[in-house]
């Protein structure tokens, strides 16, 4: 087996790490600006696929195709985003005659549609939260208020094809009801090319915990522990464990068995994930399921011991599993994820995405850097603006928290803003510590804030502060010579790569 | 690699400036090769002196230990983000500061335009849509242009409340941080 990861960033380097430690061949795509990105030379091969815009590289189908014929790969990892649940390339994959790593196109389709996922929970006896299928658009306003008073109050608008927030309203009595669908519909119809909407009752302080599965091609599923993913800045996650705090045994296996019910029934294969809400009173309710491996998937391999990304590959070459199911769902310890975007929390988590002029990743006892930059890269505008995940695992919770603490300080990033301030932030609060938190917290704690600078110093620091600006003005004024321009590795050779070709005009 | 040693010569004077106060720094370097660092703390007027051994990395940063801080070790990262201005990281901190050479601080940054204010990109991105045209009339925090990077779109408000003199960009421009997008008069009267 031959794999092309069709991926960039921290994800495609350590699929490649896998794939290395498999003896199986890897190749590597890359746009322009990634030329000097660290999975480039982590694969056995590597091919450019075009300019940096993702539709112009790596969510170019052809392009990846015609990268995987190149380097002869006989089978393709999406990673996550980009192409993952693209129902087209995973058929184009299979038309190509390769291996695509993951289920079924067809299993991609009807896991990806909201309404059609939910209609599967249905079926297969899962519960999910109480609302509609997608509303006929030639509904009269009595019908649509008989709707939504039998759903009940508060409700959601959301659009089946929906994703980040777009197409989504909240409705708190029947007054609003009649425009707000007609605004989602608008906004859905311009962010999706598709204007229908279902409604979902409004589950009230609840977390947001998923159940990791894999399955084969013979047909068993296996179900880990829970991981706990509450902490969400706008929907995007930033913190994430497992276990939860919240998630007692009766409901671990209560959740297990609604996942392998739910997988079963549509003959999942590979590494998914189903997400689910928690109410205060230990009831759950099917979100949706994500067709493919997760940004949080390490902190499930560091309580269980299992490697996913493994198990992936074993899968796609028709392997059994042979994981223990107790051993899957029994955690030793607990692990922790940080999310470490570029991003500045002082600045409204503005994207700051530059040029990485020194770094020193985190390490020792208990810590894993999954990472996917280096100094001397620049981290590209094109794409999203998550540099690494520090993973964290100690025997406990509490323990776990202090050594993310630990690692978070150790990490020195130089010339890029990012949000570890602010998860440092995150990690002092009682509320966190206590595990007392939904998936509102983290947006009503920063609106509390209410702007307040992440990197407020203390008398000591604030000194520290001036010896060093001091002493690093003392340095470079010392150096007569105009300093060179910065410039990333990538521009230098590029810029080199155009005199040679001019001069050999 | 270059030590303190290396480059030690005379005394420098700085202003520093950290958390929105200003003081003069002055950076003495001693017989045994450390630098003596001296400012009035702008608060207290208390004379602050630290002794410093320093040396700096090949990573760039500063490594620092502290003689009259019972040896405090620190490695402090500092880059340039602007003339002048210094983004300071250690121990999870991100800091802004400020700092002017005293001999070269009369060409520090151009003069503002008196009456202009210029609208900029706070991050390199594309330009996605421009909100505004030639003549328009703002109100303060109105948004002007939107700019995304890293998949998300950031609405760029006005600086002030004006008339729309100058627009530089149009959509799908790639601009760097800080570019000027549009300008906005200030002391234009809306008398057309």
């Amino acid at each position: 087996m031959k794999i092309l990861v069709a991926n960039r960033g921290e994800i495609a380097v350590r699929v490649l790490r896998a794939c290395r430690e498999m003896g199986v061949g890897s190749v590597a795509v890359y746009s322009e600006c990634d030329r000097t990105a660290p999975h480039v030379r982590m694969a056995d091969h590597a091919v450019e696929l075009g300019p940096g815009p993702p539709g112009e590289s790596y969510l170019h189908i052809e392009r990846v195709l015609a990268a995987a014929t190149a380097a002869e790969a006989t089978a393709v990892h999406p990673g996550y985003g980009f192409l993952a649940e693209n129902p087209t390339f995973a058929r184009a994959v299979v038309d190509a005659g390769l291996t695509f790593i993951g289920p079924d196109a067809d299993v991609i389709e009807t896991m990806g549609g909201k309404t059609a996922a939910r209609r599967a929970a249905i079926d297969a006896g899962v519960p999910v939260v109480p609302g509609t299928e997608a509303l006929n658009s030639s509904l009269s306003e009595e019908e649509l208020r008989a709707r939504t008073d039998e759903v009940g109050y508060p409700l959601f608008i959301k659009a089946v094809a929906g994703g980040g927030g777009r197409g989504m309203r909240r409705v708190d009595t029947s007054d609003g009801v009649v425009s707000a669908v007609a605004s989602a519909r608008s906004e859905a119809e311009t962010a999706f090319g598709d204007g229908s909407v279902y409604l979902e009752r409004l589950v009230e302080k609840a977390r947001h915990i998923e159940v990791q599965v894999l399955g084969d091609t013979h047909g068993t599923v296996v179900p880990f522990v829970e991981r706990e993913c509450s902490i969400q800045r706008r929907h995007q996650k930033v913190i994430e464990e497992s276990p939860s705090v919240a998630v007692t045994l009766e409901v671990r296996r209560a959740l297990a068995d609604a996942a392998v019910a739910l997988s079963s029934a549509v003959s999942y294969v590979g590494a998914g994930t189903l997400e689910f809400l928690l109410d205060r009173d230990g009831q759950f309710y099917f979100l949706e399921m994500n067709t493919r491996l997760q940004v949080e998937h390490p902190v499930t391999e560091m309580v269980s011991g299992i490697d996913l990304v493994h198990w992936q590959i074993r899968i796609a070459q028709g392997e059994r599993l042979t994981i223990d199911p107790e051993r899957a769902l029994t955690p030793v310890g607990h692990a922790i994820e940080s999310r470490v975007y570029a991003e500045d929390p002082d600045r409204g988590f503005l994207p700051s995405p530059g040029l990485i002029t020194s770094l020193r990743s985190p390490s020792g006892p208990g810590i894993r850097d999954d990472g996917g930059v280096e100094a001397g890269f620049e981290v590209p505008v094109f794409y999203d603006s998550m540099i690494s995940k520090v993973i964290a695992w100690a025997p406990d919770r509490e323990a776990a928290i202090i050594r993310m603490d630990r690692a978070l300080r150790e990490y020195e990033i130089g010339g890029l803003i990012t949000v570890i301030p602010a998860l440092l932030w995150i990690l002092e609060q009682e509320d966190f510590a206590a595990g007392e938190f939904d998936t509102g917290y983290l947006d009503r704690a920063l609106t509390k804030r209410a702007g307040e600078s992440f990197s407020v110093l203390s008398q000591r620091e604030e000194e520290l502060a001036v010896v060093a600006a001091a002493l690093l003005a003392y340095f470079s004024s010392g150096e007569r010579a105009p300093e060179p321009p910065v410039v990333s590795t990538a521009s230098a050779w590029r810029q080199a790569a155009r005199s040679e070709a001019v001069r050999e005009r | 690699m270059s030590s303190a040693t290396e480059s030690v010569r005379g005394r420098a004077r700085f202003e520093v400036e950290v958390a929105g106060r200003s003081r003069q720094v002055e950076v003495t370097p001693a017989e045994d090769g450390r630098l003596a660092v001296t400012w009035v703390d702008p608060v207290t007027a208390i004379h602050v002196t630290r002794v410093a051994d320093v040396t700096r990395l090949a990573s760039g940063a500063l490594s620092l230990v502290l003689g009259d801080s019972g040896h405090a070790s620190h490695e402090i990262t500092g880059h340039e983000t602007a003339p002048g201005a210094l983004l300071l990281g250690f121990d999870g901190r991100r800091v802004q500061v400020r700092v002017a050479d005293q001999r070269r601080r009369k060409s520090a940054a151009a003069a503002p335009v008196e009456g202009e204010a210029p609208v900029t990109a706070p991050m390199p991105g594309k330009v996605v849509r421009v909100l505004a045209a030639i003549g328009d009339t703002v109100e303060e925090g109105q948004g002007l242009a939107v700019v995304e990077a890293m998949k998300m779109e950031n609405e760029v408000p006005s600086p002030a409340a004006g008339i729309v003199s100058d627009v530089r960009v149009t959509d799908g421009d790639s601009v760097d941080a800080g570019a000027v997008l549009l300008v906005v008069r200030t002391d234009a009267e809306g008398d057309d």
